[in-house]
């Protein structure tokens, strides 16, 4: 048992680190915050933005209703 | 305090929280297991292939906002369930919460299957492959049966 346990600490002491990037840092910043960042965000969130719509207008939709049925009676 | 005079007839303000609810848990579904667990695609790995080190870390970046947003969904979902479930002329009624639940999560499916992968092509269901059209056909068709099914049970829910 000794002996497996010093096996597995040796393993772990031969086993090459893990290090963080910092010579890619600067280039996924750039990736990030390009000239398309305002379209990527408004693309990324386009999905959430209909769902959360959609869900809010249910809920409200006792609310919306009146609202909706005199702009298209006025029209 | 319920009203015991009110009958609790009104189920869409229960059934509109089950789809933010159902959407939100849906959306994290998609980011756990298809983004982070199984890896078959991105947020923008349609138009950024994740084949770098720096491209998977942009990657990361727009997952993580996409993640965000769903927490949104969520929260915003347990709001409105808290609201209704205050409500005298709202019946508590699990199959109707159910079948929120699903529609929401077939909702997202359909939404951002068709939004994402087929108009945008921000990214596809499995992108490593040629012919991303069957996984994405997959992708949608569950959302049609999880749709399907939500709206069984809130048709059962009118019962409760």
């Amino acid at each position: 048992m000794r002996k497996l346990l010093l096996l597995l600490l040796s393993s772990l002491w031969a086993t090459p680190a893990a290090w963080a990037c910092p010579w890619c840092r600067p280039r996924v910043r750039a990736g990030i915050y390009n000239a398309a960042y305002s379209a990527n965000v408004l693309l990324v969130l386009l999905p959430v933005a209909v769902l959360l719509a959609l869900g809010l207008a249910l809920f409200y939709w006792d609310k919306l209703r009146p609202y909706f049925a005199t702009s298209y009676g006025k029209s | 305090m319920a009203n015991p005079n009110v009958s609790a007839t009104r189920r869409t303000p229960l059934v509109a929280a089950g789809i933010l609810l159902g959407a939100g848990l849906g959306g994290f579904v998609d980011g756990i297991v298809l983004h982070q667990i199984l890896q078959w695609h991105n947020m923008l790995s349609g138009q950024l292939p994740p084949d770098t080190l720096v491209r998977a870390k942009v990657n990361m970046y727009w997952d993580g906002l996409f993640h965000a947003a769903v927490w949104v969904l969520t929260a915003v979902g347990l709001a409105l369930l808290w609201a209704a479930t205050g409500r005298a002329d709202v019946p508590h009624s699990g199959r109707t919460l159910v079948g929120g639940l699903l529609l929401g999560w077939g909702l997202f499916n359909v939404i951002e299957g068709i939004i994402d992968h087929e108009i945008l092509g921000l990214h596809h269901v499995y992108e490593y492959t040629p012919n991303h059209l069957p996984a994405d056909l997959g992708f949608l068709a569950f959302g049609l049966l999880l749709l399907l099914a939500g709206w069984a049970l809130v048709r059962a829910g009118r019962r409760d």
